[in-house]
């Protein structure tokens, strides 16, 4: 028997349960290296030497084609500084600001909703049918529609907000007290536990952890839909992703930018996967999307 | 050797569709609802609420006169034909790479933060920067649609190939198998759920893709259509056209979604 590579583990032997959530590939039995290509294994100086490569074609690329194409990395890095002492920053607080507001609507309509949804299968039918048709209507047809509504302050981008984030919330929120719902509501009433126990004692904290993972996927959605919104109007970082990218093209302002779009929208989601792990007993998040 | 496919060697298993919670009160609820939305939607556009929406009694008409004389057939296989096109191409690489990091744990941690980052990241922003290098054309809402659809494939592509029970690999390598088989009879009926829902979910965000490029790029097909209406402020053109797309959507989704039920049906749970 070839010997298998710490990671894979006994853990695997007997139980239908996947491993911690660093589920690794199937083991199809290669012999582990022991020399000097034991470092390669390791997935920092993996991670090193890819992202590495990258960052020296892109250097490359920037030096050759000039910063109308792409901008060096330093000056993307300096990019970051002008970004905050050029007064740019403001621009991102309100649509932070904004896209908080918006998605805190949105959960406050959809949590409530999703758990009325997973409780009652009247209210899911009469429901459902709404939300669905919600999540497959391709949102950014609705934008010249919600100017006209709401003009294009706050409320108009409070909504697209909503609108593209109400759906996963309510789903999993749906799915969480309804899962709740089959297993403990016999012993609940086997017990005679009161309405209010029961929600908050049993049917909350069991149903927390796909709350928290509707939230997660709904702060997404947020982030998407605030965006969209900010380009359909050039508003705010919508409007700085525009100009940068046009005359006077500012590329490195440009993706200084986009990668702060991108780090904030991985913090937050991190974050709420932190949340979601430390709220659920079982070690392991199916499906990790 | 046989014995890991689903099915049960010598066995004949009546096929029985998986069971489902619709049933005539199910039914009978969504059409209330369907007809609560149309009244409502005629309610609210005769009444001053607001002035964004037109009552259905207007926006249908016109939404069939579009559609019989107008162009927004030809709209809609414009904007198709971007999103068949993306999804094919992300098909292709989301398998490709799906399955390189499934199958191996290098690449999987070296792919993994990029691609859960590009999952959590707006695809929009990228518009302007896509406008750059590519132009406003065809190409570049290809490519816009690859952006939106990969990253889902490869992630359902990856789940899949990781939720292949190792039990099921060693019992394979216990009979011998070689590698080979290994793929074809093992992981490969095991990941297929995953992949084919991957595959359908990516229908739903071609489509959109295609529409938001088609918006935000130059404004063609479908995109043209809304934004003419928004010029023009006919709000009954525009509200058909959100309807009309909205049907079309929900209609290819559903197909997407019997394909993968007709599929996976041999899988017998």
């Amino acid at each position: 028997m070839t010997a298998r590579p710490a990671a894979t583990d006994v853990s695997q032997q007997g139980t239908l349960l996947p491993k911690t959530d660093a589920a690794v590939p199937p083991d199809l039995g290669r012999a582990e290296r022991r020399d000097w290509r034991a470092l390669l294994n390791n997935k920092w100086v993996l991670r090193a030497l890819f992202y590495g490569a990258i960052a020296v074609a892109w250097q490359v690329t920037a030096m050759v084609k000039g910063e109308f194409f792409l901008p060096t990395i330093p000056a993307t890095i300096s990019g970051f500084g002008e970004l905050f002492t050029e007064g740019y920053a403001s621009s991102l607080l309100t649509s932070v600001r904004q896209l908080v507001l918006g998605f805190v609507i949105a959960l406050a309509i959809a949590i409530p909703l999703g758990a009325l949804m997973g409780r009652s299968k009247i209210a899911n039918d009469i429901f459902a049918p709404w939300v669905n048709t919600l999540f497959v209507t391709p949102k950014q047809t609705l934008l010249p529609i919600l100017i006209i509504a709401f003009g294009i302050g706050f409320w108009y981008r409070a909504w697209v907000v909503i609108l593209f984030a109400v759906f996963f919330p309510c789903i999993n929120t749906a799915a969480g007290v309804h899962y709740v719902d089959r297993e403990l509501r016999e012993a609940a009433r086997a017990f005679a536990t009161g309405r209010w126990r029961m929600l908050t004692r049993i049917y909350l904290p069991a149903a927390a952890p796909f709350i928290v993972a509707g939230i997660r996927l709904g702060f997404g959605m947020a982030v998407k839909g605030m965006v969209i919104a900010e380009l359909w109007i050039l508003a705010d970082t919508g409007a700085l992703l525009e100009t940068f990218s046009r005359s006077p093209m500012r590329l490195d302002l440009y993706y200084a930018l986009v990668l702060l779009i991108i780090g904030f929208a991985v913090a937050v989601n991190e974050l709420l996967k932190w949340a979601e792990r430390k709220l659920r007993p079982a070690a392991h998040m199916a499906g990790q999307v | 050797m046989e014995a890991m496919t689903a099915r049960i060697p010598g066995k004949r298993r009546r096929r029985r569709p998986p069971t489902r919670r619709v049933d005539a009160a199910t039914i009978g609820r969504w059409i209330l609802s369907f007809a609560l939305f149309f009244a409502l939607w005629e309610l609210i556009g005769r009444s001053d609420l607001t002035v964004a929406i037109v009552p259905a009694s207007e926006v249908l008409p016109d939404l069939w006169d579009e559609l019989t004389q107008g162009d927004l057939i030809e709209a809609t296989f414009g904007t198709l034909e971007i999103a068949a096109v993306g999804y094919a191409i992300s098909a292709v690489i989301g398998l490709l790479v799906g399955l390189l990091i499934g199958l191996s744990r290098p690449w999987a941690d070296v792919l993994d933060p990029i691609v859960s980052a590009m999952l959590s990241a707006p695809i929009a922003m990228f518009i302007p920067v896509i406008a750059v290098y590519l132009g406003l054309e065809f190409k570049a809402k290809v490519v816009g649609v690859v952006l939106f659809c990969v990253f889902i494939i490869i992630v359902n592509t990856q789940t899949g190939i990781r939720e292949v029970p190792q039990s099921g690999i060693e019992m394979a390598r216990a009979f011998g198998t070689n590698r080979r088989r290994i793929y074809t009879r093992v992981i490969f009926p095991w990941a297929s759920p995953y992949i084919i829902t991957g595959l359908r979910i990516a229908v739903g965000r071609a489509v959109e893709g295609a529409i938001l490029f088609d918006l935000f790029l130059r404004a063609e097909n479908l995109g043209l259509v809304i934004r003419n209406a928004t010029g023009t402020f006919d709000l009954s053109v525009l509200l058909g056209a959100v309807f009309f797309i909205t049907i079309l959507a929900a209609g290819l989704m559903g197909i997407a979604r019997i394909i993968e039920w007709r599929l996976l049906r041999w899988k017998s749970y």
